[in-house]
């Protein structure tokens, strides 16, 4: 007994010591902000929000039974054709029915597992089952909207449902429906399901696709990289839940009532494309406001304290955000940082609510030594609140061009961490600090960029991105981000920031699509902008269609090298010359000196750069020469080379890109070269030898004796 | 205390093997720091230039295109580790005879070689015996919040080797049977049931730990040459506190030798 009271003072003094090592944070305060009255914010604060964006707009009845994991629901669905043609047929997307079977699209490229969450083996299937679409037209004899039954028929990939429509809806006219479904959620692991009392509810009842100007439906199957394209539309949303459970969705509650062991709660949500909720029990609640965007999150009450991390970084995105893209129309923003279990269920966006990831902090000991990070919680919380501007507000097609929500959202919150942190150098804010190194956001992306060049390009469709290749999140995120970068660094912020903030007021409320993002910068910048002058005053150009061309719909890399730097001695006058009688005079032999012993006059410095990556796109060169003097030459780029001379000089060294602007160049370590017999100041080979001496030292002298 | 202060005295008695042990180690460690930096020359020939203001980037930029460098790294440092333990195992019977006491080279020779076999034949033992102790600790408090791994786990390994001390010095010095498991089981009881011997000697290897530790983050903060001089020193003071604490488990067995018996 006595020894178990030992062991058991060991372990308490060993988790005093835990405590002091990681001493907890003080939760936030939990006073709630009142819900606005409103869905979007006042129009001197929600900025241009335009009606004809509204095409769909849902009241949905829905029940959960918590016992089954099962929404019963109704949606009113009243849609309007704003295509050129009358409308024959709807599809629609049942998301949910993607986990439904091994066989369907989503499953075949997915194998039951989502971002290293697996489908449980209890509770594997999810699906959507369509009981009833009617469509309400006119007054029936009881006084209410008579109903006349349509068909319905799921495609051969049960996430596509097809409704035929009885009579054709005319170009300007609405339709309304009745659709009557059950909802079964599986146990999370791909965004939406439940994990014990907690549920996530997202793409839980069905959506029409999007009909085109042109007349065309996008209606995709639902597979593993494709997210969610749908029309803006108001919703109001009436959820039968357990009483007990902490409830947050999308849009503004409007009124809560509780009747025995349950709650009805009312949400509104306006000019949206989707609607989520999520309830569970023991959510700790955190409020903030944010020029009357009230904030709302939910942590699990174990890590209530998580919640100020969250808060914190939700208030640096809005005022990233709004200040680059245009104000935030919504009145409010929820976010859920899933308990426990349910991981799967994190990092989602739906407009005005998402999912975010649990923060992880560093002990403040090993903080202390140098080592920290920027890679947790927080960023999940920031991108995915980015979302709320790529896709939520410029409402892109998710499936056809996944890189203009993921990737521009990506970039925005490169910006965001530049604006929080900075500063916004070649670097960019450190993302990782290793012992006192820090490793810059921008040198991140850098990293990730496959010095091989990557097998996909990144304009493609979703479906097309294979889990087998493994590169959708390395070029659909990163790559695009690091596109949209090195165009920032090589325009100049600036410009490009304004061009950027013109998209993001055109595309309110819209669905861009790549070529509106491209347009915009040509229209804004023109099709070749100068970034600087030759020798003989021709004008250095980046072609802003040939920029995207190569580094959206290509494989091809940005890589630069300096194939040589050397002096070599100056061509002089000596040997025969004529003279003014035309005879030939002189013959001296040359001047044969040592190199070293030469005068910079009698030197020229000469500087090789090559281009062994194949994408063309201006780069500057830096020449350091002997006497501490530097020169910069911008080079097109078009040729595979360029040679480089300074008649008189004595060059130290040269590197190409010492701005950092091309963040697209994963590729550094060959960009700087240093001539014969000049070395620097440190060498790489110097650091890892010293840093193999040391450790050698410590492993041998910690073993022993 | 009286141990402590022995066993300090039959260290500072025995400064040759002292810069011997460090020198041995300063060499191995200066020719592998020598051979990777021969090696990274040759990977990048005259591409050799470090950004100092983003070296972590720098450093990564080129082991991903050069994995051959990365390999040297690692497989310098797990040489590092078994050169370490090989050569402090053998030379254990050595420094056990010498800082016993000083005696003639043949009688030194002698007793450290006769030592050598059951010396290595213990070493396994208590290999054994720590594996089973760490697994059983790290399967005991596998619930408890991570940091009670952290503090019990390096405890349980030191507390190991102050025991494989103890074994050692009763098999070398003192008759103890040199073949058996029951001299490694021995000499764990030997050094748990005395806490004047375990808590100086646990001090003693905290400290290496300590120099360990500070030696590795020198090394990843970045090391000038005047800091890896700093580095070598340090070591030499590792070398140190891992002679006081033999020789401190050496005083603890010389005293129980001569206590007088009841």
């Amino acid at each position: 007994m006595g020894r178990i009271r030992r062991g058991a003072r060991v372990l308490a003094a060993a988790a005093t010591l835990a405590s002091a090592a990681c001493p907890a944070e003080a939760p936030p305060p939990s006073e709630p902000v009142p819900e606005p009255t409103e869905a979007l914010r006042p129009a001197a604060a929600s900025g241009k929000v335009p009606a004809s964006a509204r095409v769909v707009d849902y009241e949905i009845d829905a029940r959960y039974d918590e016992e089954e994991h099962r929404v019963e629901g109704r949606a009113h669905i009243t849609w309007r054709n704003n295509g050129p043609a009358p409308v024959h047929e709807i599809p629609f997307h049942l998301y949910m029915n993607g986990f439904r079977a091994e066989d369907t699209a989503w499953m075949r490229q997915g194998r039951g597992s989502h971002r290293a969450h697996g489908q449980s083996e209890d509770n594997p299937w999810g699906y959507i089952d369509i009981e009833t679409v009617e469509r309400l037209q006119g007054i029936g004899s009881d006084g209410n909207p008579a109903r006349t039954p349509l068909t319905h028929r799921e495609a051969d990939e049960p996430s596509l449902m097809t409704v035929s429509l009885d009579t054709p809806v005319d170009p300007g006219q609405a339709v309304e429906f009745e659709i009557a479904f059950v909802t079964q959620f599986p146990e999370v692991f791909a965004r939406t399901g439940f994990s014990g009392r907690f549920v996530m509810a997202g793409q839980w009842f069905p959506k029409p696709g999007v009909l085109h100007a042109d007349g065309s439906w996008r209606a995709h199957p639902f597979t593993l990289y494709s997210e969610f394209y749908a029309d803006f539309g108001h919703y109001e949303v009436h959820l039968d839940l357990p009483a007990d459970l902490v409830a947050g969705a999308s849009g503004i509650l409007v009124s809560s009532t509780t009747e025995g062991s349950r709650q009805l709660l009312h949400y509104r949500a306006e000019m949206v494309h989707d609607f989520a909720w999520t309830a569970g029990p023991d959510l700790f609640e955190a409020w903030d406001d944010y020029e009357g965007i009230r904030i709302r999150a939910l942590v699990p009450e174990e890590r209530a304290a998580d919640a100020s991390a969250h808060l914190a970084a939700q208030r640096a995105a809005l005022e990233s955000m709004e200040a680059r893209f245009g104000p935030y129309p919504w009145s409010t923003i929820t976010l859920i940082d899933p308990p426990e279990g349910a991981g799967g269920a994190g990092g989602m966006e739906y407009p005005t609510f998402y999912t975010t990831s649990a923060p992880y902090h560093l002990p403040p000991t090993l903080r202390a030594l140098g080592f920290d990070h920027r890679v947790g919680g927080e960023f999940t919380t920031i991108h995915e609140f980015g979302h709320q501007y790529f896709q939520g507000l410029l409402a892109s097609d998710e499936f056809s061009q996944p890189w203009l929500d993921e990737g521009l959202n990506t970039f925005s919150n490169m910006l965001v961490y530049v604006d929080w942190h900075g500063p916004d150098d070649a670097h960019g804010p450190w993302l990782a600090r290793f012992a006192g190194h820090e490793l810059g956001l921008y040198d991140g992306l850098r990293l990730d960029m496959k010095p091989g060049g990557p097998l996909q390009p990144v304009d493609q469709p979703a479906n097309r991105f294979t889990p087998l290749v493994g590169q959708y999140g390395s070029l659909t995120y990163r790559k695009t981000a690091a596109i949209m970068l090195t165009l920032r660094r090589v325009l100049g912020a600036e410009a490009f920031d304004h061009t950027m903030r013109r998209y993001a007021d055109e595309f309110r409320f819209r669905h861009p699509r790549g070529a509106d993002l491209e347009g915009t910068f040509v229209r804004e910048l023109g099709e070749h902008v100068v970034l600087g002058r030759t020798d003989d005053d021709q004008p250095i150009t980046l072609s802003i269609p040939e920029y995207f061309e190569q580094a959206l719909r290509s494989t091809k890399t940005v890589d630069f090298r300096v194939h040589k730097v050397t002096n070599r001695p100056a061509q002089g006058d000596a040997g025969w010359h004529r003279d003014e009688h035309g005879a030939l005079v002189g013959g001296d032999p040359p001047e044969r000196t040592e190199e070293d012993s030469r005068s910079d006059e009698q030197l020229e410095a000469v500087v090789v750069v090559h281009r062994a990556g194949e994408m063309i796109i201006p780069v500057e060169v830096e020449v350091e020469f002997d006497d501490g003097s530097t020169a910069r030459v911008l080079w097109d780029g078009r040729g595979r080379y360029r040679v480089l001379r300074w008649p008189g000089r004595r060059v130290r060294s040269a590197s190409i890109d010492p701005e950092g602007r091309l963040v697209l160049e994963g590729r550094r370590w060959n960009n700087t070269r240093f001539a014969h017999e000049r070395h620097p100041e440190q060498t790489v080979s110097q650091t890892l030898g010293t840093l193999s001496e040391a450790s050698s030292l410590a492993l041998m002298g910690g073993l022993g004796p | 205390m009286s141990r402590l202060i022995g066993g300090l005295r039959r260290t500072l008695g025995a400064p040759g093997w002292w810069l011997g042990g460090w020198l041995w180690m300063a060499a191995v460690a200066g020719l592998i720091g020598w051979q990777i930096q021969m090696l990274t020359v040759a990977a990048l020939k005259s591409f050799d230039a470090l950004d100092t203001s983003r070296m972590l980037f720098g450093v990564v930029d080129v082991l991903r295109d050069h994995p051959a460098v990365g390999a040297g790294l690692a497989t310098s440092a797990i040489a590092s580790l078994v050169l370490g333990a090989i050569t402090w195992t053998l030379l254990s019977p050595l420094l056990i005879v010498r800082l016993a006491g000083p005696r003639p080279w043949s009688e030194l020779g002698g007793r450290a070689l006769s030592g050598l076999l059951p010396v290595l034949v213990q070493s396994v033992w208590h290999l054994l015996l720590r594996a089973l102790l760490m697994a059983i600790v790290v399967v005991s408090v596998m619930a408890a919040p991570p940091i009670v791994l952290w503090i019990l786990g390096p405890l349980v390994w030191m507390l190991c080797g102050v025991a494989q001390d103890a074994t050692r010095v009763a098999v070398v010095e003192h008759g103890a049977a040199p073949w058996s498991v029951r001299s490694t089981v021995q000499g764990l009881g030997r050094v748990v049931r005395r806490p004047g011997l375990l808590i100086p000697c646990l001090l003693l290897s905290l400290g290496q730990v300590v120099i360990m530790g500070t030696i590795l983050w020198m090394a990843l903060a970045g090391l000038t040459t005047g800091s890896l001089w700093g580095v070598r020193l340090l070591s030499a003071l590792s070398v140190g506190l891992g002679l006081w604490r033999v020789a401190t488990v050496v005083e603890d067995a010389a005293q129980d030798a001569t206590a007088p018996s009841e």
